[in-house]
Order: structure tokens, then C-alpha cells, then sequence
């Protein structure tokens, strides 16, 4: 194998695959990235049999073949190379030869034919989607996925392709985040726990502009872009009944600003006690309070004008959950909906229905 | 030093003397009847590993039969089938040449790895070697699996014999026996064991420290696995077994000289010993001295 690169676009591939690879490896060869020549591109392959992503880089190619090489070494490199072409060239016992401009490395790779195939199963349908609106997706939902690693099926986003919308849910049990959006007819109902770790390296991957391509198969979560292609298995289990969870005619409503929100929750969670970070909202006709305290530190009060004209209620909650659920929001107003001190609240954009995450209150 | 996974595993056809073993085995899978959790129970040295990576090859191969040709198969052999998983002992990672054991993280890392679909094929494959070292709380983080695992998964654990693990853990596989094989390495162990006893008898401590001076813990797992075989055997010549039961037939005189010497009471106990010294290997003790200890406690069973 020998070809030719532009060192810019060798390390932007290289920069797309090489986080996948995973510094303690069981097996050697995960640690490399697997290199292909095909019709004037390379490819870049990295897996840790979980996760996978394979890119396209435009090179000349003078010989074919492939290789793999250590994936943290080979990026390490190319990061200070000259902006100038990339040299490579697979010698004898699978040494890779470097050269850039003046500086040139002698690699020792590992022959390609053990190297776990990235290949994607090939779905039946695509659905195709602006990356920014999948990366928003995201957002709002990937915060509410669980780090308990015994409960695997909530260590993921929930895809879920019906009717005609695509749904993402994640929960860890003491919240729920689900954002939908409309999309074309979906043939077969689909649904798939994607991995929290595929979740991360779709949100660093997936750019502004361009259009975005997804599929669930039986065991994997399949994204393609140009020239780049990433699997993910899906996550054996019964994911909760999501639908179940969120909460139908919550009788109480208040729409409020978020900035304002946020920022007096914020203010007054400095007072709570660390662990849940409690704070207590209650709501009276036209106020809304938000308190904290501490035994060993004091307490905290603030007090927003609101337009409520409801009975009066009040509910704790976890701050950071009600921070976390207002972050992704980009209107300027939310929608708060709860009903009484144990029933769930739902936090909602003022702008429509299209994302709400359920949080659990707690008693205070 | 962690076990390399070796490579080039065989089919279930090459494994030779475990018989009937490998036909429970055969008649499970042509039965399409294969439990969701078996124990590979034998000596060490006797093909449980090995048996344990073939049965995976025939589990994952493409053609139901471990072919040996097709990629499954070849990933198999490679050590690098994404669905095949195999946990090994580690020393900790703090001191590699520390007690290696199965840790907490392990398990969880390969519950983790289990909670997701194949990645190739119907199934997935997990195989716990040496199973008898998990340690702390591994075994009941274990036992959870156990009872619930995925859909589609066959878990084999690998164990010396059956009581290394807890009973809710073993009753929940399918026990295969191992029959303990000529030429391998319990008979290097037992050799190795009576010797150590042998000198220390004959030539007094002095001897016998000079001898443990670079046993390391692998040296140390080696000789009380034989002290255990050579008490089995002496106990067996005291209630009067023929010579050709015991590990070496050929040291029956020999055997039945020294076994006539001591009470079966006594040689119970001192088997005893040699099971506790062996587990207290797995925790962190000094095992050049827990070696010479056990040594010097069959000595006074025996004289």
C-alpha cells in the first residue's frame, strides 16, 4: 500500500475516528485505526466493538492495499506535521514508513485481517435529517441518560421511528427528556437504545450545515454523512414506557421566562444542601417563590412575578435536574406544568410541544 | 502474568480426552438445546479453556459447526470476534505482580459489554476462565447476571472444581465435568509438591527455604495444587484404593508407605490446609511463605 495525503484533511479524518479508540484495550488491534486504499480515497476505520466510524479521505493512491497502524500514535504525528502531503507507504512485517517535508517515522502497525469489520449492516431504510436538528435532538435529551451502569437500557437515547414522527427519550429514573420532530412517512415502526457513548461521538461529529442520514437495523444505530459512515450496537433490553411516564392533563400552568428562571435558581441553589441540590418552588396566585436551605448553612429566597392564577401549591425538586432541563431551551419562554407535591413536573418550551423533560419531585 | 488468549483454537472435534464432555456438548448443540450458562469443571491443564474457546467457535460460527473457514470462525481464532468475550484473572493495576484476580470492575465491564446486541452473529459468548478468582463482591455481581442474563447469551465459567464458587452461582449453570488428563500439569505440580516435602523431610528448614527462595506466586499456586493431589492420594492408598487411582500410578509403594503413617483424620485435615493456603493465595498473602507453612504442616501430618 502506498498513497498520498493532504496532511489538513488526514487529520481531520483521523481526528473523526481516533476518540472512538479506547486507551485500555483486551485486544491490541482496537487500539489502531485501520487504513484502506479505495478509488482515490482512503479509509479510516476505528472501533472498540461497540462503537465505529469509518471516513473517507481524498488521496492518491499508487498502491493499493491496507493497514493498521496505533490510532493515538498516528494522530499524535500528523497534528505536527507541516501543512504540506503526507507520505505513506506499508513496508516489510507491516512497517509503515511516514514522510512529510523533511520529517519521516517509521511505524509498526499490525496486519488489517484481524481488525473487527466497522462495515454497517445495511439498513432498509434511511432517514434523512439537517445534522442540526439531530444535534438539538440531542441536547435535549442526552443529559437525563443514566450512569448506572446496572440498569443498561437506560444507558442510552431511545430512538424511536413512528408514524410520522422520530422520537428521542432518555431517562435515569428520576427524569425524562423526549424531544420529536415530524418527519416523512416511516415505513416499518423502528425503535433502539443507542449507547451513551455512540450519543457522545454523534453530538462531536455532526456539523451545522449539512444533511445527516440514520438507521436503526436490528442490532445497530447506523449515522452517515459525506464520506463518513459511524455504527453503534444497540442496547439489549426493554427501554420504560415512556409514554406512560409523562404526565396527561397536569391541571396547574405557568409560562415564565427562562433566563429569569434560570438565573434565580441558580442563585438559590447555592444555599442547598449538595447532594440533590433540593430547592422548593411554590407557587401563589400571581407569585412564584423559589427557596433553600441548609441546616448547616442557611437559606435562600427569591420571589418572580408570574401570571398564576391557580391554587396554591408547592413542590421540591432537584435543582440541577430543572437547570438541566432548561438548558437545551432556546425560546425565550418555558412552560412549567405540575399538579401537586408528588406528582411529577414537566418542564416545556414556550414554543411548542416538541420537547419536555419530567422530573420527580422530592419531598423537602 | 496475565494469560495471553491464545490464539488458533481448535474445533470441538480436536479436543482430545474429554469424551464426554465434548458429546454433552455436541448433543446440546444438535439438540439447538445449549443452556445459558455452563461450568467447565476440572484440574488444571485438563482442556477447559481450550474446550470452552471451541464450543464459543462452534456457538458463533456461521454454519452452526465451527467450521474453521468462515470470518466468525476466524475472528474467533484471531481473539478478536466482537462477541466472543473472554475475562481472565488480572494482578491489580496497581502492582502487576500483585494476586491476579477477577475484579468487581471486570464483571461489570462485562455485563456492560453483554447488554448489547450481537454485533455479527445471533449470540454472544462469555467466558469467565478461572472463575474461582473472583474476588470481594465479584461472585454475587456475578449471581445477578447469572440469573437474568441477555437474551442470547451463553456464559461458560471455568472452574478448578465445583465448590470455587458459591453455590447460587454453580447451581445456576450446567455443570460439565474435565477428567484430569495424564502428562499435564498436575503431575509437574505433584512433582514439584513432593519434592519440596521430600527435601524438607530428609535435609531439615534450612533446605527447604533455600528451594522456596524464588518461588513466585505462579511457582506457589503450582505446588499447593500438588500438596492437594498428594494428599488426595495418600488418603486414598490409607482407605486401601488400588495403586491406579491415584494422580501417579506409578508411586503406589511409595505412596502407601507414607499414607500408613497417618490417620485419615489427620490427612483430612491436612488436606484441608492445602485447600485454605490455596485460596488464601488468591487474597494477599506472602506466598513464599504460605508455601513453606503448608509444607512444614503436612510434614508433621506425615511423620
Amino acid at each position: 500500500m502506498e498513497v498520498i495525503l493532504d496532511r489538513d484533511a488526514f487529520l481531520k479524518g483521523l481526528q473523526m475516528v481516533q476518540n472512538i479508540v479506547e486507551p485500555r484495550q483486551t485486544m491490541p488491534i482496537l487500539a489502531n485505526v485501520l487504513l484502506e486504499t479505495e478509488e482515490g480515497t482512503v479509509r479510516l476505520s476505528a472501533t472498540d466493538l461497540e462503537v465505529g466510524a469509518r471516513v473517507s479521505v481524498p488521496a492518491r493512491v499508487v498502491g493499493k492495499g491496507a493497514i493498521t497502524v496505533a490510532a493515538r500514535k498516528l494522530a499524535e504525528i500528523v497534528k505536527e506535521l507541516p501543512a504540506a502531503a503526507v507520505a505513506l507507504k506499508v513496508g516489510d512485517n507491516a512497517s509503515v514508513s511516514l514522510r512529510c517535508a523533511g520529517a519521516a517515522y517509521r511505524l509498526v502497525g499490525l496486519p488489517p485481517d484481524d481488525f473487527p469489520a466497522v462495515a454497517p449492516a445495511s439498513p432498509g431504510a434511511w432517514l434523512t435529517l439537517e445534522a442540526k436538528a439531530l444535534r438539538d435532538m440531542l441536547g435535549q435529551t442526552s443529559f437525563a441518560v443514566s450512569h448506572d451502569e446496572t440498569r443498561y437500557a437506560l444507558n442510552g437515547v431511545l430512538f424511536s421511528l413512528q408514524g410520522k414522527e422520530l422520537r428521542l427519550v432518555a431517562t435515569d429514573g428520576h427524569r425524562l427528556a423526549l424531544a420529536s420532530r415530524a418527519i416523512g412517512e416511516v415505513g416499518k415502526p423502528v425503535t433502539g437504545i443507542v449507547p451513551r457513548k455512540a450519543i457522545g461521538e454523534v453530538m462531536r461529529v455532526l456539523g451545522a450545515g449539512e444533511e445527516v442520514q440514520l438507521a436503526l437495523t436490528e442490532n445497530q444505530f447506523v449515522l452517515q454523512m459525506p464520506n463518513f459512515v459511524m455504527t453503534a450496537r444497540l442496547i439489549e433490553g426493554q427501554f420504560p414506557n415512556y409514554e406512560a411516564v409523562v404526565p396527561k392533563n397536569h391541571p396547574g400552568r405557568l409560562t415564565i421566562g427562562r433566563a429569569a428562571l434560570g438565573a434565580a435558581l441558580r442563585r438559590v441553589s447555592v444555599m442547598a444542601e449538595e447532594r440533590n441540590k433540593p430547592v422548593k418552588l411554590t407557587l401563589a396566585p400571581t407569585v412564584l417563590r423559589i427557596t433553600a436551605s441548609s441546616a448547616e448553612l442557611g437559606d435562600a429566597e427569591e420571589t418572580l412575578d408570574v401570571d398564576y392564577g391557580g391554587d396554591e401549591v408547592s413542590i421540591g425538586f432537584n435543582s440541577r435536574y430543572l437547570l438541566d432541563a432548561l438548558g437545551p431551551i432556546e425560546h425565550e419562554q418555558v412552560v412549567l406544568e405540575f399538579k401537586d407535591a408528588l406528582s411529577p413536573g414537566v418542564v416545556r418550551s414556550g414554543a411548542g410541544d416538541a420537547y419536555c423533560c419530567v422530573i420527580m419531585p422530592m419531598r423537602i | 502474568m496475565a494469560r495471553e488468549p491464545k490464539r488458533d483454537p481448535v474445533g470441538l472435534e480436536a479436543i482430545e480426552g474429554q469424551p464426554r464432555a465434548v458429546a454433552l456438548l455436541r448433543r446440546a448443540l444438535a439438540a439447538r438445546r445449549v443452556a445459558h450458562a455452563y461450568a467447565f469443571v476440572g484440574p488444571a491443564g485438563s482442556g477447559r479453556a481450550t474446550t470452552a474457546r471451541a464450543f464459543a467457535r462452534t456457538l458463533l460460527c456461521e454454519t452452526d459447526a465451527g467450521c474453521g473457514r468462515c470470518r466468525p470462525c476466524a475472528l474467533v481464532a484471531a481473539g478478536a470476534h466482537p462477541d466472543l468475550h473472554i475475562l481472565v484473572p488480572t494482578p491489580p493495576p496497581t502492582n502487576p505482580r500483585g494476586a491476579r484476580a477477577i475484579r468487581i470492575d471486570a464483571v461489570r465491564e462485562l455485563e456492560r459489554q453483554a447488554a448489547l446486541r450481537p454485533a455479527l452473529g445471533r449470540r454472544r459468548v462469555l467466558i469467565v476462565d478461572e472463575a474461582d478468582r473472583m474476588t470481594g463482591e465479584s461472585p454475587e455481581a456475578f449471581l445477578k447476571f447469572l440469573e437474568e442474563p441477555p437474551p442470547d447469551t451463553v456464559i461458560v465459567l471455568v472452574l478448578p472444581h465445583a465448590r470455587a464458587v458459591p453455590a447460587t452461582v454453580l447451581s445456576r449453570c450446567q455443570v460439565v465435568r474435565f477428567a484430569p488428563r495424564d502428562g499435564g500439569r498436575p503431575a509437574g505440580a505433584l512433582d514439584e509438591a513432593t519434592a519440596l516435602l521430600e527435601t524438607a523431610r530428609a535435609d531439615g528448614v534450612a533446605a527447604l527455604l533455600r528451594r522456596t527462595d524464588r518461588l513466585d506466586r505462579a511457582g506457589a499456586e503450582a505446588v499447593l495444587d500438588g500438596l492437594r493431589l498428594h494428599c488426595r492420594d495418600l488418603l486414598l492408598a490409607r482407605a486401601g484404593a488400588p495403586p491406579a487411582l491415584l494422580t501417579d500410578p506409578g508411586r503406589g509403594a511409595q505412596v502407601a508407605a507414607e499414607a500408613a503413617r497417618c490417620s485419615i483424620a489427620r490427612l483430612v485435615e491436612a488436606a484441608e490446609a492445602c485447600r485454605r493456603a490455596r485460596e488464601a493465595l488468591v487474597h494477599n498473602v506472602t506466598p513464599r511463605l504460605t508455601v513453606e507453612t503448608t509444607v512444614l504442616r503436612l510434614l508433621a501430618t506425615t511423620s
